[in-house]
């Protein structure tokens, strides 16, 4: 069972925010499960807090966190689902970011690790997501 | 009970096997019952246990995901052009996937595979789709057909490229035409088992999530984590204020 995990829960776990505890529980427990993905937006987004990429790779990497690039498929239809929404909202280029997020943890995991202010159904309707 | 006949279902241009599809309007003016003479009489056709049902049906889903009957075989033809099944309101199911010999031996009567397509028909158009495994209790219903979408998410489950793949089977008889087969079906079980891999989890404990803090300087260190994940995203001034 892959996870596929969002920049908001490695932000609350590397910042001890609220619920750090019980995201770091949930996320030991899937990695007995499966393998912990990221894909290419969230390790951009996460990977700035680090000096080079390389180190941001490796604190992942024996944490057991994947870096899983986003396949074509799953771009083409990330990008052709955010132009389906794009006629009913004002225009709102950063939401693309959501749409790749949220077609990778559809289509190339298995349950999705994401805390977010709004409901995360909304950005990530197909997405199985990871309670902790 | 013998192993019905199946009918067949064009899907986007893939043919797939499905034990029933839908029902058939015996009645609708451009399908005949051959076993009706023009002069009212009826005739008796010969029967088979393999087809109770009495006829075989060709059926197609288009790119738009609407419904068609293309052609009857046996016991009922269809005169003229495709024939746009309106009369069609229900739920499709299509199996996809590897085939299940162990409930396909008890079933008996129709081959059981892995997954299953699902569409919520409604007069002859596909209004809802979901890929189900077993008998999909908790699977959420995706709107509209959305093709590459499904077939998207079939790849990712490691459903084979060719949806209904046949058994695997041993041969004695090998050749450099069967290669490409071989390879093929190799490929697939490699993908599959890579997929299902047992043991793959890792096992880390608690305090080793302390190696994320390590060397990691907070990008937006004033901002709640929900605003620097907005941050992140190119979104303007974050909607709350900074972080106490």
């Amino acid at each position: 069972m892959i996870t596929a995990i969002d920049t908001s829960v490695l932000l609350i776990i590397a910042r001890k925010e609220p619920r750090w505890e019980k995201w770091r529980k949930a996320l030991t427990k899937a990695a007995s499960e499966g393998p912990l993905v990221v894909c290419c937006v969230v390790f951009g987004e996460f990977s700035l807090g680090y000096d080079s990429e390389n180190l941001a790779l490796e604190r992942l990497h024996r944490l057991h966190i994947h870096y899983d690039p986003i396949r074509p498929e799953t771009a083409r239809m990330a990008y052709r689902d955010y132009l389906k929404v794009l006629p009913y909202r004002n225009p709102e280029p950063h939401m693309l970011p959501y749409f790749l997020i949220g077609a990778h943890a559809t289509l190339q995991a298995s349950r999705f690790a994401v805390d977010s202010r709004i409901d995360p159904r909304h950005y990530y309707p197909a997405a199985k997501l990871l309670q902790y | 009970m013998t192993t019905q006949i199946p009918d067949t279902v064009v899907l986007c241009g893939h043919q797939l096997e499905v034990t029933r599809l839908a029902c058939l309007p015996t009645e609708h003016p451009s399908i005949t019952d051959v076993s009706q003479m023009p002069d009212g009489v009826r005739i008796r056709l010969p029967k088979c246990s393999a087809l109770q049902r009495g006829y075989t049906a060709a059926w197609e889903i288009r790119d738009d995901g609407s419904l068609y009957l293309t052609s009857l075989t046996h016991g009922f033809r269809l005169n003229g052009p495709p024939l746009h099944a309106d009369w069609v309101t229900s739920v499709v199911r299509i199996p996809v996937g590897e085939i299940d010999e162990t409930r396909s031996r008890e079933l008996r009567y129709e081959l059981v595979r892995e997954s299953a397509l699902e569409f919520k028909v409604v007069e002859g158009m596909i209004r809802q789709w979901r890929l189900v495994k077993g008998f999909g209790k908790g699977i959420r219903w995706q709107p509209g057909f959305d093709w590459p979408k499904i077939t998207a998410m079939m790849v990712a489950q490691g459903i084979a490229s060719e949806f209904q793949p046949a058994s695997y089977s041993h041969s004695d008889e090998f050749s450099i035409e069967s290669l490409p087969i071989i390879a093929r079906q190799s490929a697939d079980l490699l993908r599959r088992a890579k997929l299902r891999e047992p043991g793959v989890g890792k096992e880390l404990s608690e305090d080793d999530w302390d190696m994320l803090h390590r060397g990691w300087a907070d990008p937006f260190p004033k901002l709640d984590f929900h605003d620097a994940v907005r941050a992140f995203r190119g979104h303007g001034p974050p909607l709350t204020s900074a972080k106490p």
